[in-house]
């Protein structure tokens, strides 16, 4: 009978193709937050604390920006709400385990460990899953707070003009495009795209905020729409 | 940035975070949830990602620029194509990086 090991392993090597897709993230979270006037430590505390990289970039923008604290961290709560879903998604595979091992599954709750693992859940045996998950946790959290150290280092020395800026909003593009799946997905997704650049003057830097809330309320408003015309796609 | 409180931003968004990753894990044991709430938290997603990329590539610097003298706009567009057909992130990265390099060789550091 395989061992716990074993299915660790196995989630670590299911999460090896990814991780060339994952170590650019941090590292553009290292780079970016050195750019703010951020110390490095700073910047590999918010990987290993927060370990959320959309709400990380998020954070590094606002408050070289001046945004109020309280701003940031509802920018932080608003983005990573979506951590709830998956967390909803993962506690009945997750429901026999101890507290310990659910505040460890929760630490390391991320978009890719949540994907990786609810694929798998279909066919592996009860007691593989957590082993499973925790083996896809181990190869991205080191390999998430290791890039963001090296672009916390390294980008001080990166010139100008290569735009490296520019690799923020190419991260957000790339998870837009891995989120939107159906029609009233689009519809969140160009509402709060388009409240949110229009939503750039309002006081306290409050416009992503109100873009993202405004996309939620258009997604929901889309779905319900769509169910009561059964037929459209 | 040196009288900000960056540290307690840190703290406090991840303890924030920590406790939205841990919630349904501890409320809902081998229960599962209200499909009423599902249908909201599955728009967070697109609307909170759309909410982060495009306000940076229409407006780079602050003001509004749907032109195509607009660079950054131009490259995303090819990214955003090109991040359609292949779902992946290292060629929404790649094209969409080499697109502006391409564009600002040619035009110059318009955007």
């Amino acid at each position: 009978m395989p061992s716990f090991r074993t299915h660790m392993i196995d989630g670590a090597r299911t999460t090896l193709p990814l991780l060339p897709g994952i170590a650019p993230f941090g590292f553009i979270a290292g780079i970016a937050a050195v750019d703010a006037g951020l110390p490095a430590s700073v910047a590999v505390a918010m990987s290993a604390l927060i370990f959320a990289g959309a709400s990380q970039l998020a954070a590094i923008s606002l408050m070289a920006a001046g945004a109020a604290p309280l701003v940031v961290l509802a920018t932080i709560l608003v983005i990573n709400l979506r951590f709830a879903m998956y967390s909803a998604s993962l506690a009945p595979h997750f429901g026999h385990l101890g507290a310990l091992k659910k505040m460890l599954a929760g630490y390391l709750l991320v978009d890719q460990c949540y994907a990786l693992s609810i694929v798998r859940y279909g066919t592996l045996p009860p007691e593989a899953k957590f082993p499973f998950y925790l083996g896809v946790g181990a190869a991205i959290w080191p390999a998430w707070v290791g890039s963001t150290l090296a672009g916390a280092l390294l980008g001080a020395s990166v010139p100008d003009a290569w735009s490296l800026e520019f690799t923020m909003p190419l991260v957000f593009l790339s998870m837009l495009v891995a989120s939107v799946r159906d029609w009233p997905m689009l519809v969140a997704a160009l509402t709060g795209g388009v409240v949110t650049t229009l939503a750039h003057g309002m006081p306290l830097k409050l416009g992503i905020i109100t873009g993202a809330l405004s996309g939620i309320t258009a997604g929901v408003v889309a779905g319900a729409l769509r169910r009561r015309r059964p037929g459209s796609t | 940035m040196s009288d900000y409180p960056v540290i307690l931003v840190v703290l406090l968004g991840g303890l924030g975070t920590y406790l939205v990753r841990i919630s349904f894990l501890f409320i809902l044991g081998n229960r599962m949830i209200s499909p009423l709430v599902e249908n909201v938290l599955r728009y967070i997603p697109p609307a909170a990602f759309a909410a982060l990329a495009v306000p940076a590539v229409i407006r780079p610097e602050g003001v509004i620029d749907i032109g195509a003298d607009n660079l950054k706009l131009v490259a995303a567009v090819v990214a955003l194509a090109i991040g359609i057909r292949t779902r992946s992130v290292m060629w929404v990265l790649v094209s969409g990086m080499v697109s502006l390099w391409t564009l600002t060789w040619f035009f110059g550091a318009a955007g």
